[in-house]
């Protein structure tokens, strides 16, 4: 559906894409993962046609946006990092406008506000619309025109918990049933990790790591993590010992210990029945499996959420 | 700063040296009520006939006639309008003051007939003044504001051919600013009884013209600014000086010289005189082409300029 190949944008100085490469085949959900500056707007904006790019191509389905624009002005839908609109218009006069734009009929943006579930809002101006609900607003008319391939920019930043959830049920549902190739771009490795089916986590407009979640995982943060907490202090060179030990890692307090095994449904056994031949009393206990934030970590030395 | 400069030009000469403007009429030759005048340090005389001194009032030009009739003086001014009221105060008190002793008998005549009055040259200033500030505010800052709202951007992602945007723009803003000037202008009719004496189709092609003109320079003002206080600074910057040299409230002739030469070209100047002459001059569709074929010149300039830089991302 998408092939980029060689893409670079510069900012004056700033290089914002490197030389990046990538291709993303129809039906797929792609999710772009990566801290604020990695870059990620810009490659969806050069893909939106919205920017050109300085060096390499950029083709979607086939076309350009030099010589084809229009054609792909209707392939492609789109919702840009918050979008505002009309403050005095309302819900469903936003919708027909664009569906105008598109020489649709009125009917398809009573569609569309069901898709999203905004009918009961149809009167409302938009500048009354909460957060989640001018998102599904967006990305209702994103849709007016079923584009084969839909682009998001980060559609769920700044929304509460419960309307990303909508947001991304919504999405699911696209993506299962009416099979549009989507891309999107997001700071939470908890979205893409939930939604997509294939990860690209870009930092300093490069692609660092690409691939589905327990193959990134695997490849660049593999092992789970347990952490401890005993009154008497542990001797380190006995949990060495532990089957699939991999590292001791700095605690967080005093008391405390953390380790990291390749997997702590077999590591775990043997730890306890240790504490208890050392009479060492457990006062807690925390087992988790690596995050793209703890590979995002051993890749950059950063934090992605940051 | 721009702002206290002209203003400090336009009223560097006002009390208690402010010149007056007056329009001598008589029918003798010149003689010694003219002398006595010409006196005075501050009086700018220009000989003129009846009819050119209508002329010369209605067009701001002067802002007193002064009509020799035998011996005495006829002043003849519009006493509502407070700039010719003062002039002729200051012309009678120095005639009382001077050194010859003959007193000259001083007559007032208060004018008050349609297209003469102060309220005939206030109102189709403030109807240009008002075409002006709705395309600039209207069309500049909307523009301004849907970029920064990333509208503009979203917008030009559909199909949507961008002429159409812009001509949606242009016309949309037509049609209020023909509201607002109809409301203006029935307002002045029913409460002061401002008349258009002439063509009314002259008025529809200054205000079609009017309309081009300013809103090219909208889009030449809003093409790259991408945030509201520039925006603000841009357009402020071409409204403010314009309605205030632009003779909307008090006539530019005021000015130095050098400065009239070019306000009377500036786009809201054309637009003020011209208008203001079809209503009080009767000025024809053939007297107001020239100025409207500079207007909608203007429009086009500005707005193949302001396409060609404009941003839309």
């Amino acid at each position: 559906m998408i092939q980029l190949s060689g893409v670079t944008k510069r900012y004056k100085s700033l290089t914002a894409v490197q030389q990046l490469s990538l291709e993303v085949p129809k039906g797929s959900f792609l999710g772009l993962l990566g801290p604020n500056g990695a870059g990620k707007t810009t490659l969806v904006e050069m893909i939106e046609g919205l920017q050109v790019p300085d060096e390499g191509e950029i083709r979607i389905d086939g076309l350009n946006w030099k010589e084809h624009g229009q054609q792909l002005r209707k392939l492609v839908g789109l919702s840009l990092q918050e979008t505002r609109f009309m403050e005095k218009v309302t819900v469903k006069e936003t919708l027909d406008l664009f569906a105008s734009f598109y020489n649709l009929p009125r009917s398809r943006s009573d569609e569309v506000m069901q898709m999203v579930e905004l009918q009961e809002k149809s009167k409302t101006y938009t500048v009354q619309l909460s957060g989640g609900q001018r998102q599904r607003l967006a990305l209702a008319v994103a849709l007016l025109h079923k584009p084969a391939l839909l682009l998001l920019d980060e559609p769920t930043t700044g929304l509460d918990p419960h309307a990303r959830r909508e947001i991304w049920y919504l999405l699911q549902q696209l993506h299962q049933e009416e099979k549009t190739t989507l891309v999107l771009t997001t700071h939470y490795m908890e979205e893409a990790s939930y939604l997509c089916d294939r990860i690209v986590i870009m930092d300093k407009g490069q692609v660092l790591a690409d691939g589905n979640l327990r193959q990134l995982l695997n490849t660049f943060a593999p092992g789970e993590y347990i952490e401890f907490k005993t009154p008497l202090p542990m001797s380190l060179s006995k949990l060495e010992k532990l089957q699939g030990f991999m590292s001791l890692l700095p605690a967080a307090e005093p008391g405390f210990v953390r380790l990291k095994v390749k997997e702590s449904a077999i590591a775990l056994p043997p730890l306890l029945s240790l504490l208890q031949s050392e009479s060492a009393e457990l006062l807690s206990l925390e087992c988790r499996k690596s995050t793209l934030d703890d590979l995002f970590l051993n890749l950059t030395g950063r934090r992605l959420e940051e | 700063m721009a702002l206290a400069a002209v203003l400090g030009f336009a009223f560097s000469k006002s009390s208690p040296e402010k010149e007056i403007r007056v329009a001598w009429v008589s029918s003798d030759q010149p003689n010694d009520l003219n002398e006595r005048l010409r006196e005075i340090s501050t009086v700018r005389l220009s000989m003129a006939t009846e009819s050119e001194a209508l002329t010369l009032l209605k067009r701001g030009k002067v802002d007193i006639i002064i009509r020799q009739l035998g011996d005495s003086l006829v002043f003849a001014y519009d006493p509502q309008h407070e700039a010719a009221h003062q002039a002729a105060l200051q012309i009678e008190l120095s005639l009382l003051k001077g050194t010859n002793t003959v007193q000259i008998p001083l007559k007032r005549e208060v004018i008050k007939q349609s297209g003469m009055r102060y309220i005939d040259f206030l109102i189709p200033g403030l109807l240009a003044m008002g075409i002006m500030n709705s395309c600039l505010w209207g069309i500049g800052y909307t523009l301004i504001d849907y970029r920064i709202k990333k509208l503009l951007r979203r917008m030009v992602a559909t199909p949507m051919p961008k002429t159409t945007f812009l001509a949606s723009q242009l016309i949309t803003r037509g049609l209020i600013a023909a509201f607002e000037f109809m409301v203006v202008y029935l307002f002045a009719y029913f409460l002061f009884g401002v008349v258009v004496q002439g063509n009314w189709l002259a008025i529809l092609v200054l205000f079609a013209s009017g309309i081009f003109a300013f809103s090219g320079m909208a889009v030449l003002i809003a093409s790259r600014a991408a945030n509201s206080q520039i925006g603000n600074g841009l357009i402020n910057a071409v409204y403010l000086p314009m309605s205030i040299v632009s003779g909307i409230f008090f006539s530019y002739q005021g000015f130095p010289d050098w400065m009239v030469s070019i306000i009377q070209w500036l786009p809201l100047s054309l637009l003020a005189d011209h208008i203001r002459m079809v209503f009080n001059e009767g000025a024809s569709l053939d007297q107001v082409a020239f100025p409207s074929l500079l207007l909608g010149m203007l429009g086009l300039i500005c707005l193949s300029l302001g396409l060609k830089i404009f941003k839309w991302y």
